[in-house]
C-alpha cells in the first residue's frame, strides 16, 4: 500500500534561507543597476547626437545634479559587486590546468582582479 | 529531449557580464564621480564622445550589458513567482534589449 | 556529577496518524565524538522506536543519511554534535523532495534522473575482454576524477532552489554525472547525454547560485560541471550555426 507523502511547499522568500542565497540575490538584483545605467549612456549618446549645446544642458541639468550623482554612488556599488562575483566565479568556469592539476583558483582570480584595475586605471587616464 | 536554443542569448549575456564587470565601474567614475568632482566639463566629455573609438565601445557596452542584465532580470522575476508569465517575460526582457541595441547603434553611428 | 544531555527537535511525519508533520523533542546524552546520526541511533534505540530515517556506512561513503540539519543539508554522520551544543539542533528531511515517513524522502525522481543522463560509461567501441582494458592516462583521469566522487547523497537537490522551483530540472548531481562521463576518454556517449543535458530542463535551468557545491561533502563541484557544460554547449551552437551543415 503507499501511503500519501507529504510535499512541503517552497516558501515566497526562499532567498533569505541563509546568507549565500541573500548574496545571490543582490548579485541578480545588480543587473537592473547594470540596464539602468545602460538606458542613462543610451539617454548620454542620444544628447549629445543633439549637438554641443543640448548635451551642455544635459550635463549641467541632469549629470551634476544631486539626484544623479547619488543613483550613480548606489549603482557604482551593486555593478562593483557584479564585477567581484563575476571575477570570482572565474575558476568555476575555466577549467585550466597545469599538467594533471587545476592551478591555483586565488591565482586565477588575482590575475582577473589586475586585468580589472589596470583596464579601470588606462580609461581613466585616457578620459581624464 | 530537443536541445535548447537557450545559446542565443547566454551567449551574449556571458559576454556582457564580463564586458559590464570590466569596464562599467571606470565609466561610472567618469559620469559620476569625476563629473561631481569637475575633473571633466561638458567641453570635454562630449569631445571623448565623439571620438569613434568611444562610439564603438559605448555601443558594445550598452548593447551586452543590456543582453547580460535582461537575461539575469528574466530569471529573478521569474524565480520570485511570476512564473505563470515566464514566456511573456522572455519577450519583454530580450525585446527591450534588442531595442536598446538598435538605438544604441543609431545614436553611435549618427553622432 | 548529571550526564549533559543535547535536545534534538525532530520532524514526524506518520501518515497514517495525521496529514501534517509535527516537531517532536528528544533528550540524548552529549557526547563530544557524537555525530546527529549518533544522537538519531540513540533515539531509536532506547526513547523512541518508531522513529524512521535512512542510514548505512556511518563514514560518509554510502550517501544515504543527509537531512537537514539546522536548516542545512548535511550527511548526519558527520555533523558532530560539539559543532551546535548546548544549543537544540532540528532534523528535518532533505528539502524539495516528498517526504514518505519521518526523515525518509521520496527519491524516485532523482534515480529516474540518473539514468536520464546516462550515467555510466558507454564506450566508444564495445570491444571482447580478450582485447584487454579501456587504457587511460593519469592526465586523461585527472580531467573528470573530481565528479566521479559524487556519492549520490542528494544533498545538492535540497541545496538547490532552481530544483526546488522546478522539479523538472534535471538538477546537479545528475549534470555533474553526465559531464563525469562526457569528460571520459574512454566514453563515446556525449551526443546522446547532451541530449538532456543541453535541454531545457538540463544546464539552462540553473543560475549559478552554487549553494550544490558548498554543500557538497565530496567536493565534487556540480556548479562548476554545469557553468562548464553551458559554455561548452554555447560553443557548439554558435558552431552549428555558423559553419555550414557536415563541416564540422
Amino acid at each position: 500500500m503507499k501511503t500519501k507523502e507529504y510535499v512541503r511547499p517552497m516558501p515566497a522568500n526562499w532567498f533569505m534561507h541563509n546568507r549565500h542565497l541573500q548574496l545571490f540575490m543582490l548579485r541578480e538584483l545588480s543587473a537592473f543597476f547594470v540596464a539602468g545605467y545602460s538606458v542613462f549612456l543610451l539617454v548620454m549618446l542620444y544628447k549629445a547626437g543633439q549637438g554641443e549645446q543640448a548635451f551642455q544642458q544635459f550635463f549641467e541639468g541632469v549629470m551634476k545634479s544631486g539626484l544623479s550623482i547619488f543613483l550613480h554612488l548606489i549603482a557604482l556599488a551593486f555593478v562593483v559587486y557584479h564585477a567581484l562575483t563575476s571575477f570570482n566565479a572565474a575558476p568555476v568556469i575555466m577549467d585550466v590546468r597545469i599538467g594533471e592539476d587545476p592551478i591555483d583558483p586565488r591565482l586565477l582570480i588575482a590575475a582577473h582582479y589586475v586585468m580589472w584595475v589596470v583596464v579601470s586605471v588606462v580609461i581613466l587616464i585616457v578620459a581624464l | 529531449m530537443a536541445r535548447s536554443n537557450e545559446p542565443l542569448f547566454w551567449a551574449p549575456f556571458f559576454a556582457g557580464a564580463g564586458f559590464s564587470a570590466l569596464f562599467m565601474p571606470a565609466v561610472m567614475i567618469i559620469t559620476g564621480v569625476a563629473v561631481a568632482a569637475g575633473w571633466i566639463n561638458a567641453t570635454q566629455l562630449y569631445q571623448l564622445i565623439l571620438h569613434p573609438l568611444t562610439r564603438l565601445f559605448l555601443f558594445l557596452l550598452i548593447s551586452l550589458s543590456l543582453f547580460h542584465a535582461v537575461h539575469r532580470i528574466r530569471f529573478v522575476l521569474v524565480d520570485l513567482g511570476l512564473k505563470p508569465f515566464a514566456g511573456i517575460i522572455s519577450v519583454l526582457c530580450y525585446g527591450s534589449a534588442i531595442v536598446g541595441s538598435i538605438l544604441a547603434a543609431i545614436f553611435a553611428l549618427t553622432l | 556529577m548529571p550526564e549533559k544531555s543535547i535536545t534534538l527537535e525532530v520532524f514526524r511525519y506518520l501518515p497514517e496518524q495525521s496529514d501534517e508533520p509535527k516537531y517532536q523533542k528528544y533528550d540524548v546524552p552529549y557526547r563530544e565524538d557524537w555525530v546527529v546520526l549518533d544522537a538519531l541511533n540513540y533515539i531509536k534505540d532506547h526513547i523512541d522506536g518508531s522513529l524512521s530515517y535512512r542510514w548505512s556506512c556511518r563514514m560518509g561513503v554510502c550517501g544515504s543519511c543527509g537531512m537537514m540539519v539546522n536548516g542545512e543539508p548535511r550527511l548526519t554522520c558527520a555533523a558532530f554534535l560539539r559543532d551546535f551544543y548546548p544549543q537544540p539542533i532540528r532534523v528535518e528531511p532533505l528539502t524539495n523532495f516528498p517526504v514518505i515517513r519521518d526523515l525518509i524522502i521520496n527519491l524516485e525522481d532523482f534515480l529516474h534522473k540518473l539514468k536520464e543522463v546516462k550515467a555510466w560509461l558507454i564506450p566508444k567501441q564495445e570491444k571482447p575482454v580478450s582485447e584487454g582494458e579501456y587504457l587511460q592516462s593519469p592526465k586523461e583521469l585527472a580531467t573528470y576524477k573530481q565528479f566521479s566522487m559524487c556519492i549520490n547523497c542528494m544533498l545538492c537537490y535540497a541545496a538547490c532552489p532552481v530544483y526546488g522551483l522546478e522539479p523538472k530540472f534535471l538538477g546537479p548531481a545528475a549534470i555533474a554525472l553526465g559531464q563525469r562521463y562526457n569528460l571520459d576518454s574512454r566514453d563515446g556517449g556525449k551526443e546522446e547525454r547532451t541530449d538532456i543535458i543541453a535541454s531545457s530542463e538540463g544546464i539552462w535551468e540553473c543560475t549559478f547560485i552554487g549553494e550544490c557545491s558548498r554543500v557538497c561533502p565530496k567536493h565534487v563541484d556540480p556548479a562548476a560541471a554545469i557553468q562548464r557544460a553551458k559554455v561548452q554547449s554555447t560553443q557548439e551552437w554558435w558552431m552549428s550555426l555558423l559553419l555550414p551543415k557536415g563541416a564540422k
